[in-house]
């Protein structure tokens, strides 16, 4: 069965439809990613899929249930989330933004058990922040600020962790610590859904790709199917060359040209 | 940062005793400050009550004890009323007076002086404040939740719309009210914010105020994450519009009772929380208790210095927290270069 699933979902700002008639499911155990260029309404669809927004057609299935039919914790137990924007200046520790993750477990009032503190300790230790644990967010640099942020969602153990450009505004060295620390969790038998900008990232870390143009769905499967010359050009208008790495095999993406007429 | 937080504790804590103390010992009549300490034990039976005069005791009990107490009470909401808002809205300049919740207090009490209601009973000012300041909030909330779900920044633009209408209302019975010069004069001094004369009613007025401070500080876990945003804190579990719901009704209930017995005494919600933040930290857990001392001892500072200053009781308490407090907020806010917005 599917974690999490999408039928004929349709959203619009006022009058702009930003999605039409999408449909997804996402299996356990794969590293999905969402790309598409500008606008194309990855974001939007993302908070659709947390339930954070009400799609104004169609359902988001969180297993077999309507997901704005469950409560908050317990999506929160499934679906682990960091948005695209976090806040940078909010004097609480790399700990407390940590420790929220445990919240769907223990929801009480006062501070975590000592399960929760072995979490969170485990969480600081993948993420590399063990040394920073005491930092204030402020403090931090962009990339720290996003692991403490992916820290939590680990902490909050959901069997699906749904990212938002989770590499934009990081360094090359800081893009990779996060696809690895993902893959990992993967490894792990976790899920993950991400949107990416950068589709040599995609190519290389995820196992499906899902193309979004202008709030449809024009191309799914695996990235070789679906980052072609062609919907290169077409999606993102960029004449590209595709590359196969000699020793990783990996796919790497040349853009050479824009196609854009501005 | 635990110890320092524990630290900040224990010299809130004895700054509040301090001050407490001073507070008791103080005013126009002349009982000296030996005396007034043995007042004090006497009535706490550590004295024998019987070798001082009755009206010593009776200035101790009925004027000095009520007004000491009803400043450490309301000085302790106002201070965690703003801690609260300025979480829950992720706003700086957040504090009782913004969504017009203090104006709306503030108007239901004017209209209880204008209609001469306070001078039948002492709940009627308590009452209509509560009743000003709930319907405040109410209308302030619904025309937020116009948009489908609580956008905070219309929150907060339909508090600062409603509140400059409650000031006008205010205002209008002020102006009416100026042919009758004693009423007139006894509006203008309440709106100053006072706490002359005051007695045990005003006292047990506020208590419920103080009884359900409890049910904030066991919010503070949401209220941190409240501060990430509202995307933040639905993603880790949080269910958003129901804890902003429960914090908004506690701090209308905080600022209605304290407006009631003190009148809107202005800038110790946003000066005390942002103080407090200074020296514990942003986290919550600690914040709130913090600025509920914080506040409390702010007020019966204010007081002590009206008392020294004016002694006749010409200046109310409100005219020197905002005389003290927003030249020190201005420094720090030179000093700190918050961010606004």
């Amino acid at each position: 069965m599917a974690i999490l699933s999408a039928e004929n979902l349709s959203f619009s700002y006022r009058d702009q439809p930003v999605l039409q008639a999408v449909d997804l499911q996402f299996k356990a155990g794969q590293c999905v990613g969402l790309i598409g260029a500008n606008g194309a309404g990855k974001s939007t669809l993302l908070e659709l899929l947390m339930g954070l927004k009400q799609p104004q057609q169609g359902v988001v299935y969180l297993q077999d249930k309507n997901i704005q039919h469950c409560s908050r914790r317990e999506i929160g137990k499934m679906l682990s989330y960091v948005p695209q924007q976090s806040p940078d200046d909010v004097g609480l520790s790399v700990t407390d933004v940590v420790a929220m993750g445990r919240y769907v477990h223990q929801p009480g009032w006062f501070g975590v058990n000592a399960t929760d503190t072995e979490v969170i300790q485990q969480a600081l230790v993948q993420t590399d922040l063990t040394h920073l644990a005491e930092r204030s967010l402020q403090s931090l640099s962009g990339g720290e600020r996003q692991r403490a942020f992916i820290a939590r969602a680990l902490a909050q153990q959901a069997s699906m962790i749904v990212l938002d450009e989770p590499t934009a505004s990081l360094d090359l060295n800081h893009q990779l610590d996060v696809m690895q620390l993902l893959s990992a969790f993967v490894q792990q038998g976790g899920s993950v859904l991400l949107a990416l900008h950068d589709l040599t990232l995609a190519a290389r870390f995820c196992q499906q790709l899902v193309l979004l143009d202008q709030g449809r769905i024009v191309a799914s499967g695996t990235p070789a199917s679906v980052l072609t010359a062609e919907n290169l050009a077409r999606y993102f208008q960029v004449q590209a060359d595709l590359i196969t790495h000699p020793d990783s095999g990996d796919l790497l993406i040349h853009p050479r040209a824009s196609l854009s007429r501005n | 940062m635990r110890g320092r937080a524990w630290l900040t504790f224990c010299t809130l804590c004895g700054l509040l005793l301090g001050l407490l103390l001073a507070n008791l010992l103080q005013g126009p009549a002349q009982i000296s400050a030996l005396t007034s300490l043995q007042l004090i034990a006497a009535q706490l039976g550590w004295l024998p009550a019987e070798q001082f005069p009755g009206w010593q005791l009776d200035i101790m009990q009925y004027v000095r004890e009520p007004r000491v107490l009803v400043a450490m009470f309301s000085g302790a909401c106002f201070a965690l009323s703003g801690a609260v808002m300025q979480g829950l809205f992720r706003n700086p300049l957040a504090s009782p007076s913004v969504l017009g919740v203090s104006s709306g207090a503030s108007l239901g009490a004017v209209l209880a002086l204008y209609l001469g209601l306070a001078a039948v009973s002492v709940w009627a000012i308590p009452l209509l404040a509560g009743l000003g300041a709930g319907l405040t909030l109410f209308l302030v909330y619904r025309i937020a939740l116009l948009a489908g779900h609580a956008v905070l920044s219309t929150l907060l633009l339909a508090g600062i719309a409603v509140g400059a209408m409650n000031g006008a209302a205010s205002a209008f019975v002020l102006a009416l009210s100026l042919e009758e010069w004693e009423v007139g004069r006894m509006i203008v001094y309440w709106t100053m914010g006072g706490l002359d004369a005051r007695t045990w009613d005003h006292v047990l007025l506020i208590l419920p105020a103080v009884l359900i401070s409890p049910l904030v500080f066991l919010q503070a876990r949401r209220l941190d994450m409240l501060m990430l945003g509202e995307t933040h804190a639905a993603s880790v579990g949080l269910d958003v519009g129901r804890t902003r719901l429960v914090l908004l009704a506690l701090t209308a209930v905080m600022i209605a009772l304290a407006v009631s017995v003190s009148g809107a005494i202005g800038f110790i919600g946003l000066l005390v929380p942002h103080v407090m933040r200074l020296l514990i930290g942003a986290q919550h857990r600690w914040l709130l208790p913090a600025s509920a001392l914080g506040g409390a001892a702010f007020l019966l500072l204010a007081d002590l210095i009206s008392r020294q200053l004016f002694n006749d009781g010409s200046v109310p308490v409100g005219v020197v927290t905002a005389a003290f407090g927003a030249p020190f907020f201005l420094f720090l806010l030179v000093q700190r270069r918050w961010r606004l917005g």
